[in-house]
C-alpha cells in the first residue's frame, strides 16, 4: 500500500486556519465531503467518532505530528485527508508539542489490515526527517501530492 | 518547492547520538543466542560491572496479538507507555522488522493483525517487570490495565 492510494488529492489543506484540535478535525472531514468520498449526511457523524477517539488518548505522537482516525461504516475503503498547520495546533500531544503535520484516517470497520497498513505507511515515510521537513515545507496541494509521489517512489 | 534539504540533513546530524545507543542494544541482542545469559563485558571498572551485567542479560518472550483489531494505534500507545516507565531496553520485532518499544512510531510500523505473533527482547535492570508487564498487555488484548507485577 502506498500513501497515493489512500490519500485522497482533494482533501490535502496545505494550510490550516488558526484554530484548535477539533476545528482543524473538522476541517480535514469537511475537505473528504468536498472531494466526495464521504456523504454530507455523515460528515457531523465522522467528526464525533474522530473526537471521541481523541478523549481515550490523544493521537498527537510527537515530532509536530498528529493521526487522529477512525473506523466508521459511512467508507468501504481507507481515506486520508492530511492538513499543515503552520502556526501549530495544541493537540494535547506526547511530548508536549504543537501539531504542524495533521493526517486523518477513516476507514471501514471490517477491514483492520487495511487500518494497520495505512498506520504502518503514515508511520514510516514519518520517521524520515527529510520527508517531515519537506511536508512542512509545502505551500500548495500539488507540493504536497507531488511530494507523497516521490515518498512512494523511495525518491527522498 | 524550495525545500532546504541542508537545513534537514542538519536535523538528521543532530540525532545521530541516540541511533548509536540504540544500535549498540540491538547488536548485543543480536549478537547473544537463546536467553536469558550473562555476558561479562571485561569492563576495567568494577563498579561498571553490575550496570554491563544487567545490560547484556537479554530476556526473550513470544507474545501473540489476539484481539480482532490488531496492533492499532490505541495498544501501540499503550505498549509504549508502559516501556517508557522503565529504565531497560524493549524490543518489539516481526520478521526482520524490529521496533524500539518505547516509540509510538516505531511500534506502528509492525502493522501487526490478528493471529500476529511478534517476539519481545528486554535487556536492563528492570527487565522481568516490563516484561510482565507488556506481554500482559498482549494477553488480556489490550482492553484492560495490566495487574501489578
Amino acid at each position: 500500500m502506498k500513501l497515493c492510494d489512500f490519500v485522497v488529492p482533494g482533501a490535502i489543506v496545505p494550510e490550516l486556519p488558526a484554530g484548535n484540535k477539533e476545528s482543524a478535525i473538522r476541517a480535514m472531514v469537511a475537505s473528504l465531503q468536498k472531494a466526495g468520498s464521504i456523504k454530507a449526511e455523515d460528515e457531523e457523524n465522522i467528526v464525533a467518532a474522530i473526537l471521541k477517539r481523541e478523549e481515550l488518548g490523544s493521537t498527537g505522537i510527537g515530532r509536530g505530528v498528529a493521526v487522529p482516525h477512525t473506523k466508521h461504516g459511512s467508507t468501504d475503503k481507507l481515506i486520508a485527508a492530511i492538513a499543515l498547520a503552520k502556526d501549530g495546533v495544541d493537540f494535547a500531544s506526547l511530548d508536549g508539542e504543537p501539531v504542524y503535520i495533521i493526517f486523518l484516517l477513516v476507514s471501514p470497520p471490517d477491514r483492520p489490515g487495511d487500518h494497520l497498513r495505512g498506520l504502518e505507511n503514515i508511520s514510516r515515510h514519518l520517521r524520515n526527517d527529510h520527508f517531515c521537513k519537506f511536508l512542512r515545507q509545502s505551500k500548495t496541494s500539488e507540493d504536497i501530492w507531488e511530494l507523497l509521489t516521490e515518498a512512494d517512489n523511495n525518491e527522498i | 518547492m524550495g525545500r532546504s534539504k541542508d537545513v534537514a540533513w542538519n536535523q538528521c546530524e543532530g540525532k545521530r547520538g541516540s541511533g548509536e545507543t540504540q544500535q549498540r542494544v540491538r547488536h548485543l541482542i543480536v549478537a547473544l543466542p537463546s536467553c536469558p545469559q550473562t555476558v561479562s563485558l571485561g569492563s576495567k571498572h568494577p563498579r561498571d560491572d553490575r550496570f554491563i551485567m544487567s545490560e547484556a542479560v537479554i530476556h526473550r518472550r513470544t507474545v501473540k496479538v489476539i484481539n480482532e483489531q490488531g496492533l492499532h494505534f490505541r495498544p501501540c500507545q499503550l505498549i509504549a507507555i508502559a516501556a517508557q516507565q522503565h529504565r531497560s531496553s524493549v524490543i518489539l520485532s516481526r520478521g526482520s522488522t524490529r521496533a524500539d518499544a518505547k516509540s509510538l512510531l516505531e511500534l506502528l510500523t509492525l502493522a501487526a493483525e490478528q493471529g500476529t505473533d511478534l517476539e519481545l527482547e528486554v535487556a536492563g535492570p528492570d527487565a522481568i517487570d516490563v516484561l510482565n508487564e507488556v506481554t500482559e498487555l498482549f494477553s488480556c488484548g489490550f482492553q484492560s490495565p495490566p495487574r501489578p507485577v
